[in-house]
């Protein structure tokens, strides 16, 4: 019960930022640092994380698709099944563990540090001026490094199979098209947009209701890693459904 | 003036502050003296709203601050400038962004900045640094700068010593006193250190298990037999 609590204050939480963010907008300049501080400083790791997980996914494929001696179906197959499904949740994990983790310590320390509280007794709405920022930087940014990562697994699968598998990259790129449909791409960047809000408003919430010194935020960001994980994995299971049944609703795609 | 009435707060199953009375009237400088968890820091946050009032009164110039809404609530923290233990500055802004958080308009903000770390004895030269270039010391006098940054007419200090050294602490309770004297403001100072209670306060009060437990002007705490009291005086 406690847990199904919690939920609800989370979700509630989640909708009073965005709705302060619709009626009076954010400072774009803390914007922008939050956006650098938590989307440009995690490229790297993104697309490290990205040729990798695309190079993991063709080497898998490819193995199944020996054995029945399809493996020109390997670039539409592996895309597809990355960009849809593990791509999208891999990268989230990731970002969850960097960009939630960040933000959320940056939050709980400001909490237990009273900082939070100075600027409520300056007549500052904590909410607008720290929450607002760092929800949206960590929504567009997370959406971006999504997308960023979904196109990298893609350059990994290609360069993994041409290194090490011997599928020339003109053969696997061309095979995409056949598998990869306009419904699983949208899939895949429906997932990051979800990914990035659920991220966004759970490291904001942990951080911004942490409590108890030091100690305090090391719990903080191991609670906003382990519930940002678990919703990854619930949403990722619920936007496939609603996009299957939709799928099969519009009959195929 | 401050008024706490008959105030009741519980942490869970752990009571907090256990009927706790007492005032302070405009313009004295008082001390709230107690050994850690007697309910020091939580009564002070009462005032400013930062705790609920779970029963009783705190009255601050009058108001009852449980009664009031949030633009009443508004006013009172406008009132009553709170300085936090740690420094609570923002690291991302300058010590100047710092002390115009609060401020909505001012015709010379450069000015007013400089203005009010002269009031706590530090150098414009100061405006341009982030807190992290500071020394603890710095930041905490700014943290008092932007405290009196709405011109309010009460200042709450919470453990205003924690983390100085013997100078700086000095110091410390020296700029409390000149505020407290110069400007005429009602200083609460929430601390465990009974030189700077005697040196600097008009009023203390000794809490103990959330309520108070001895009360007197400092002459009358060096003479208290009260066994908390006797307790703090043998550290002198």
């Amino acid at each position: 019960m406690v847990g199904i609590s919690e939920v609800g204050s989370v979700a509630q939480f989640g909708f009073r930022s965005f709705a302060q963010f619709f009626r009076h907008g954010t400072s774009r300049r803390h914007l922008i640092e939050q956006v650098f501080a938590t989307g440009v400083r995690s490229v790297s790791t993104t697309l490290t994380a990205g040729i990798f997980v695309g190079a993991i996914m063709a080497l898998q494929i490819h193995e199944q698709l020996r054995d029945f001696g399809a493996e020109s179906y390997l670039g539409g197959l592996s895309t597809s099944v990355t960009v849809r499904n593990v791509g999208p949740v891999l990268i989230a994990f990731l970002l969850a563990a960097k960009v939630g983790a960040y933000t959320s310590a940056e939050l709980a320390a400001m909490q237990v540090t009273d900082q939070i509280n100075a600027l409520k007794c300056l007549g500052v709405d904590p909410i607008r001026y720290l929450v607002v920022p760092r929800m949206i930087a960590v929504v567009v940014s997370s959406f971006l490094l999504l997308i960023l990562g979904l196109m990298t697994t893609v350059l990994g699968g290609v360069l993994f199979s041409a290194w090490n598998l011997g599928v020339n990259p003109i053969t696997f790129l061309s095979n995409i098209p056949a598998l990869v449909t306009y419904w699983s791409l949208g899939v895949g960047v429906m997932k990051s947009l979800v990914f990035g809000i659920l991220l966004s408003v759970i490291c904001c919430y942990h951080g911004y209701f942490a409590r108890g010194g030091s100690e305090g935020v090391g719990q903080t960001v191991q609670k906003t890693a382990v519930w940002s994980m678990v919703a990854i994995v619930v949403a990722n299971y619920l936007v496939s459904s609603f996009g299957n049944a939709v799928q099969a609703l519009l009959g195929g795609g | 003036m401050i008024e706490f009435k008959n105030v009741t707060k519980h942490f869970g199953s752990r009571r907090v502050l256990d009927g706790l009375s007492f005032e302070v009237p405009q313009g004295q400088a008082a001390f709230l003296l107690g050994k850690s968890g007697a309910g020091k820091s939580v009564a002070l946050r009462h005032i400013v709203g930062l705790e609920a009032v779970e029963s009783g009164q705190v009255l601050v110039n009058g108001r009852d601050v449980s009664a009031l809404d949030d633009a009443g609530l508004l006013e009172v923290r406008r009132e009553c400038g709170m300085v936090f233990q740690f420094p609570a500055l923002m690291d991302s802004l300058t010590v100047m962004e710092n002390l115009l958080l609060g401020v909505r308009e001012a015709e010379a903000p450069q000015t007013l900045a400089a203005d009010l770390l002269r009031q706590v004895g530090l150098d414009a030269k100061f405006l341009s640094f982030f807190p992290p270039e500071l020394s603890f010391g710095i930041q905490k006098r700014v943290s008092v700068a932007r405290a009196l940054a709405a011109r309010p007419r009460v200042l709450l200090f919470d453990e205003p010593t924690t983390g100085l050294d013997p100078v700086a602490s000095r110091a410390m309770h020296a700029l409390i006193r000149d505020l407290n004297r110069s400007l005429g403001l009602t200083a609460l100072v929430v601390s465990h250190d009974i030189e700077g209670a005697l040196e600097v306060a008009d009023q203390i009060f000794l809490l103990e298990g959330g309520r108070v437990v001895d009360q007197g002007s400092p002459q009358a705490i060096r003479q208290s037999q009260a066994p908390l009291t006797a307790s703090f005086v043998r550290e002198l």
